[in-house]
């Protein structure tokens, strides 16, 4: 990606993420029973759909691979699935912060709460996997076969533990009558997701041009080698 | 026709292989007897708690002893080239799959029975209900195990700590069987749960027919050089 492009993208982000922290500090209105831990939850969510999201992208990218055998797309794949690490990581952080005072407990073994540690499992040891296999190609072919069965499980995990036992606030958006945000609320709500969406894109290309250019010093490498 | 004189063959060749040398089947027997005895140690189990623990003791008995064999599916191939021999064979990359399905799922269902057997008689565990309807939630639940297990050998086979790599894959993969498996079983030891023992099941069958389908389309990807 040009350098022009990228900056404008960083531009772009910068600005969003100022405006989304202003929306959630400032401009929301404080929540009745829980008080200002629950402004936790502009971020909890905006991290939780990105690093889903992420996640789905690598699902996508490594599907693109192993069909064109293109190892450019397996660049973005593994970037992706990294970012979205990140950002499960903060998703389970920030959970655990509000479930202390909300709940009286840093962790329950609830549906979404232990489905999305599985998904930072699975994607943990996808990235693991990648560290013990000296080949390029074949650590492109391996893992995105662990891509693909990883996010597919992510759906069966979600049911079994579902039926399993569920403690998490349902969705409060659309999730029948009595729910629903305040329009602040919404509004900050909604701000924050295309924010963090354009957090995620700008260190996706990040990631991807320095994914590129390790390839460009190893071909510096192998030309100085040849000398 | 000739896909399944197929898959037959390269089952045979494992069954003669394992019958030969017994490295596996008797490695995972005794691995998961050692876990059992670990487990009468750690717990005392009165009737009331048996409910409530036997069924997980049994399914982490189970797949613990499954990943040790799985371990050895694939990385046994690569010993004296006969990886080598089965890719210049006329077979079909999903035809190995599904062959090293089956042959891991008859070895790991054999270690489970005879590791079931030790666990009924350490802890004295009655079931409630059929024996027919264990028997069906090992088969689901082991072919489960398999579903993945057979294609996570086959990459951890061609990495560095080969050992280390499959139960990190393999362990959150099956988390949906561990949870139907042995909700399933406490519902045969007579827990009340909300969900049926049909309910369950069905859902191993769900796990067991996406897996085979995904592996059987993935394969050849892991096989490619």
């Amino acid at each position: 990606m040009p350098r022009i492009s990228s900056n404008v993208l960083l531009i772009i982000a910068a600005v969003l993420m100022l405006i989304a922290i202003y929306m959630v500090f400032i401009y929301a209105p404080t929540e009745r029973t829980m008080g200002d831990i629950q402004r936790i939850f502009y971020f909890h969510v905006s991290s939780a759909w990105v690093g889903f999201f992420a996640f789905g992208v690598t699902f996508f990218y490594s599907a693109a691979f192993l069909k064109k055998k293109d190892l450019k797309w397996d660049n973005i794949a593994v970037s992706s699935a990294e970012i979205g690490l990140l950002f499960t990581t903060i998703t389970l952080i920030t959970g655990s912060l509000w479930a202390r005072p909300v709940w009286g407990i840093w962790w329950t073994w609830d549906a979404r709460l232990t489905s999305t540690l599985v998904l930072w499992l699975i994607y943990l040891s996808y990235l693991m996997l990648r560290n013990y296999i000296e080949s390029e190609t074949k650590r492109a072919y391996l893992s995105s076969v662990v891509g693909i069965i990883g996010f597919t499980n992510v759906f069966l995990v979600y049911f079994s533990i579902r039926w399993w036992r569920t403690q998490h606030p349902a969705p409060v958006i659309a999730g029948g009558s009595g729910s629903g945000l305040a329009p602040e609320m919404q509004l900050t709500f909604g701000f924050c997701l295309v924010a963090f969406t354009a957090l995620y894109v700008y260190i996706l290309s990040k990631k991807v041009e320095i994914g590129r250019a390790g390839w460009e010093i190893e071909d510096i490498y192998r030309t100085l080698d040849d000398k | 026709m000739i896909y399944i004189s197929q898959i037959v063959s390269v089952i045979r060749k494992d069954i003669i292989a394992e019958l030969r040398t017994k490295s596996t089947i008797g490695a995972m027997l005794l691995f998961g007897l050692t876990i059992v005895v670990v487990f009468s140690f750690s717990f005392n189990l009165d009737l009331q708690e048996q409910k409530n623990l036997a069924p997980g003791l049994l399914w982490t008995a189970f797949i613990f002893s499954a990943i040790l064999g799985l371990n050895y599916s694939f990385s046994s191939e690569y010993e004296n080239g006969c990886m080598q021999g089965l890719l210049l064979s006329p077979i079909p990359r999903s035809a190995i799959y599904i062959a090293k399905l089956i042959s891991n799922s008859i070895f790991i269902l054999f270690s489970e029975l005879v590791i079931l057997g030790f666990f009924v008689w350490l802890f004295d565990v009655r079931f409630t209900m059929n024996w027919h309807w264990f028997v069906l939630l090992m088969v689901l639940g082991t072919i489960g195990f398999s579903a993945t297990g057979t294609i996570f050998s086959a990459i951890s086979a061609e990495t560095r700590m080969k050992v280390f790599i499959l139960p990190l894959l393999q362990l959150p993969m099956t988390i949906p069987v561990m949870i139907a498996a042995v909700e399933a079983t406490s519902i045969l030891l007579g827990k009340e749960t909300k969900f049926t023992f049909d309910a369950w099941s069905t859902m191993l069958l769900v796990y067991d027919v996406i897996f085979i389908t995904l592996s059987v389309m993935l394969f050849e990807y892991i096989l490619e050089e």
